[in-house]
């Protein structure tokens, strides 16, 4: 009995110890874009933010657009081969992104279009439109997580 | 609530057993609104459907606002200063439960009521944080979120979702204690909660039960303070 229980518990502190271990593994790649996406979504806050005041400031939208607009054209490259699950590291990157690159792309591709319009609408005041805008993107956003994002966290 | 039932539990013989009214209809409504909200919220933030678990929870918003109302200007039973009693009464209470006669309390009992406490302060916080917080992508924002900054809003999702198992634990512990009723004491807490009334041998006075009105005016105070949080606090300018 007593051995049962001290073989038991030396199992479950190994498991736990490898548990431990198992969320250490940083791959930099991996954390870089976890940080890309921190500023993409602060970028997207402070526009949702700025179009809910009374009178929005299109100076604060037009910044945060050009600041997405960067973001979305560098997205692709956050992704290089092999800084998917292989690295260890905790990501919710599905393989099938490198395995439908072209797909992957054409998502990214979507995400730029629509921050396009974001900055055109932000740039000529037009509230509407910018909301409109603002909303696209959201959409595009989703539809690309929706197929190359590993669901639950 | 006209209705008739067998006695509940063994009664003492010689004194007929009475229908008392314990529960008003509007704490039975706000209490298995409640128990259905609840699950659901959980479901929808599950399965992603964040504008559904949204609206929800804008709904649990303004029944928890009532049954605060309530709590002061409500029924008898539903008024936190007939069920929150002090440690010494909770104390005395605890001892006599290994009996196995049924309380028949009118009302909560001093452990009960501090149990009824504790889960709408749990779902109290759980609204409040659930109200300024975002969603990990920042897609989906609540209706309040525009006035905290972004670090506010990433806290209280992460807050969120502990505090969801602390709303689990509380409600365990009141449904553990409700089966231990049932079978311990051979006593139907959940009829009375949905129908209303309780069958109580010996006298006792009826609880006082208060006016539809007030439970209207109350309804309206609710339903029109939850409204205006859901549009944002429009009028509440952002830092
Ligand atoms: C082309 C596909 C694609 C588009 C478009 C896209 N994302 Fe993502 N996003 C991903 C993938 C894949 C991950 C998972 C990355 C990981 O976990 O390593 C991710 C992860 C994230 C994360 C989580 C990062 C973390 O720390 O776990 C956030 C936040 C995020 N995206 C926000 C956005 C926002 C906001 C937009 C739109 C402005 C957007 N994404 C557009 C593919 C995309
Ligand atoms: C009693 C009421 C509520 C309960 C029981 C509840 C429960 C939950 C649960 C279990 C989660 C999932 C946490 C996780 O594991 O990720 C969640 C997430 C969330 N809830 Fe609530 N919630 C309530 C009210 C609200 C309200 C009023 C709002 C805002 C209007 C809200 C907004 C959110 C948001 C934004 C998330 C984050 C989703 C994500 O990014 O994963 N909740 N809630």
């Amino acid at each position: 009995m007593k051995r049962t229980i001290l073989v038991a518990t030396a199992l479950g502190l190994a498991l736990f110890a490898a548990g431990c271990a198992k969320k250490e593994v940083k791959n930099p790649i991996v954390t870089a874009r976890h940080e890309n996406y921190e500023q993409v979504k602060q970028a997207f806050r402070a526009i949702g933010d700025e179009l809910k005041k009374e009178s929005p400031s299109f100076e604060v939208i037009d910044t945060n657009a050009e600041k997405l607009d960067a973001l979305a054209k560098d997205l692709p490259s956050w992704f290089p081969e092999g800084s998917g699950p292989e690295t260890g590291a905790k990501t919710e990157a599905l393989p099938v992104i490198w395995e439908k690159w072209p797909d992957f792309e054409e998502a990214a591709g979507k995400l730029q279009t629509a921050v396009g319009g974001l900055v055109a609408a932000s740039s000529a005041e037009d509230l509407g439109l910018t909301g409109e805008a603002a909303k696209n993107v959201g959409g595009a956003c989703k539809s690309c997580h929706d197929t190359f994002r590993k669901e639950d966290d | 609530m006209t209705r008739t039932g067998g006695p509940e539990g063994p009664q003492p013989a010689g004194s007929a057993p009475a229908k008392v009214r314990v529960w008003d209809p509007w704490v039975r409504l706000t209490h298995w609104s409640l128990v259905l909200l609840v699950p659901a919220l959980w479901l929808t933030a599950e399965k992603g459907f964040l504008s559904v678990h949204r609206t929800l929870g804008e709904v649990v918003v303004g029944l928890l606002l009532f049954r605060i109302y309530w709590g002061f200007a409500g029924s008898e039973t539903a008024r936190f200063a007939s069920f929150v009693k002090g440690p010494g009464a909770v104390v005395a209470y605890l001892k006599g439960l290994g009996s196995k006669t049924a309380g028949h309390a009118v009302g909560h009992n001093a452990a009960g009521g501090w149990s009824i406490l504790l889960m709408l302060l749990a779902i109290g916080v759980q609204v409040s944080l659930g109200l300024v917080a975002q969603d990990k992508d920042g897609l989906t924002v609540s209706p309040l979120t525009h006035l905290v900054p972004y670090a506010a809003s990433e806290a209280a999702r992460e807050w969120h979702e502990r505090v969801f198992f602390a709303i689990v634990a509380v409600v365990s512990l009141h449904v553990a204690a409700i089966v231990y009723y049932a079978f311990a004491k051979r006593e139907n807490l959940v009829r009375p909660m949905i129908w209303g009334w309780k069958l109580v041998s010996g006298p006792v006075a009826p609880p006082a039960a208060a006016p539809a009105w007030r439970a209207l005016l109350g309804a309206v105070l609710a339903a029109g303070l939850t409204w205006w949080v859901a549009l944002g606090a429009p009028g509440v300018p952002a830092p």
